[in-house]
């Protein structure tokens, strides 16, 4: 089915893959991250009837193709948002996954989800602000500090001075 | 759940870090500059400085692959097909909300629309086709072909 003629249907469908690495990524749980989805999903469906029926109707490719890029980034807003209140109720009974030995998972909230945005789904810096909710150099901050946690993680205390500089 | 670490990322971080204090001052922008490639392309005195700095060329490179390298090694989940059946089906429920309703209901009445029309067209042909000025100029002309065709 030709892009144009995708609907939210087709379109969840397509990016289901994404959309649940992405809650698992946040939180690292498999059915805490399904559930996590879903609710965000149904959150956007009940806030964004504007958008769902422009993107439903229009025909004009262009149009379509605009409209997919802030459908995209407006669920990921959902589920981020919803995943950073769940996170803090859930801090002390969410069971550790068997994989979350990963040192990724050690990270903070919002510095994985930028780290997953930039490097796995190649957002650019405005939509991971939009989603987000932060400014430019906030997210740029968060990023660096990310990756600088990151290698610390995997062993090493200190950077090099330029890359702390970043 | 796909997290093998390809790369031991000490031996990077410690090739890193063997940098000398010195650097060229423009390696602290090279971070950004990677991040968003836009503006990598749009900067042109940036990209002129690159071609000179021999430093500045390592960096970059350093960076690339440690960015590389964080990149490869964030976890990233397969959705299982179970699972995907699991979410489909409550999507179901997602598709029963007020905004798909309307729209279905739209698309209802553009096809109801669509038919009335088709309908109309084709009670209208059929009106014509059977209307006195038409049957008379059908007789009329199957009389002078007939007529034709006899005398011929």
């Amino acid at each position: 089915m030709s892009v144009y003629k995708t609907g939210l249907k087709e379109y969840l469908e397509r990016n289901l893959n994404d959309l649940f690495s992405f809650s698992f990524c946040l939180l690292p749980d498999e059915l805490q991250a399904q559930q996590l989805l879903l609710d965000a999903l149904s959150i956007f469906v009940a806030s964004e009837k504007d958008l769902i029926l422009e993107f439903e109707t229009t025909e004009d490719p262009g149009r379509k193709l605009s409209l997919m890029k802030v459908l995209r980034k407006s669920i990921m807003r959902a589920v981020y948002h919803m995943a950073a209140k769940r996170s803090r109720q859930l801090q002390s009974t969410l069971s550790p996954h068997e994989n979350t030995s990963d040192v990724f998972f050690h990270l903070g909230i919002s510095q994985r989800a930028v780290l997953y945005l930039k490097h796995k789904l190649n957002f650019d810096f405005s939509e991971i602000e939009h989603i987000l909710g932060k400014a430019s150099p906030e997210v740029m901050g968060i990023l660096s500090q990310g990756r600088v946690r990151l290698a610390q993680l995997w062993g090493q205390d200190f950077l090099p001075k330029f890359h702390q500089e970043l | 759940m796909n997290q093998v670490i390809q790369k031991d990322p000490r031996k990077k971080l410690q090739k890193i870090e063997q940098k000398p204090e010195g650097f060229c001052v423009h390696s602290r922008k090279l971070g950004a500059y990677v991040d968003e490639p836009k503006i990598m392309r749009e900067s042109e005195g940036l990209n002129a400085h690159l071609k000179k700095c021999t430093d500045c060329q390592e960096t970059l490179k350093e960076l690339r692959e440690f960015y590389d390298l964080v990149e490869r090694n964030i976890p990233q989940i397969k959705l299982e097909d179970d699972r995907r059946f699991q979410i489909m089906m409550e999507l179901k429920e997602l598709y029963k909300a007020p905004v798909f309703k309307s729209l279905a209901a739209e698309k209802k009445a553009d096809l109801r629309e669509i038919l009335r029309f088709a309908n109309e067209a084709v009670n209208d042909f059929v009106r014509t086709l059977v209307s006195p000025p038409l049957v008379l100029t059908g007789t009329f002309m199957a009389i002078i072909i007939w007529t034709y065709k006899f005398f011929s």
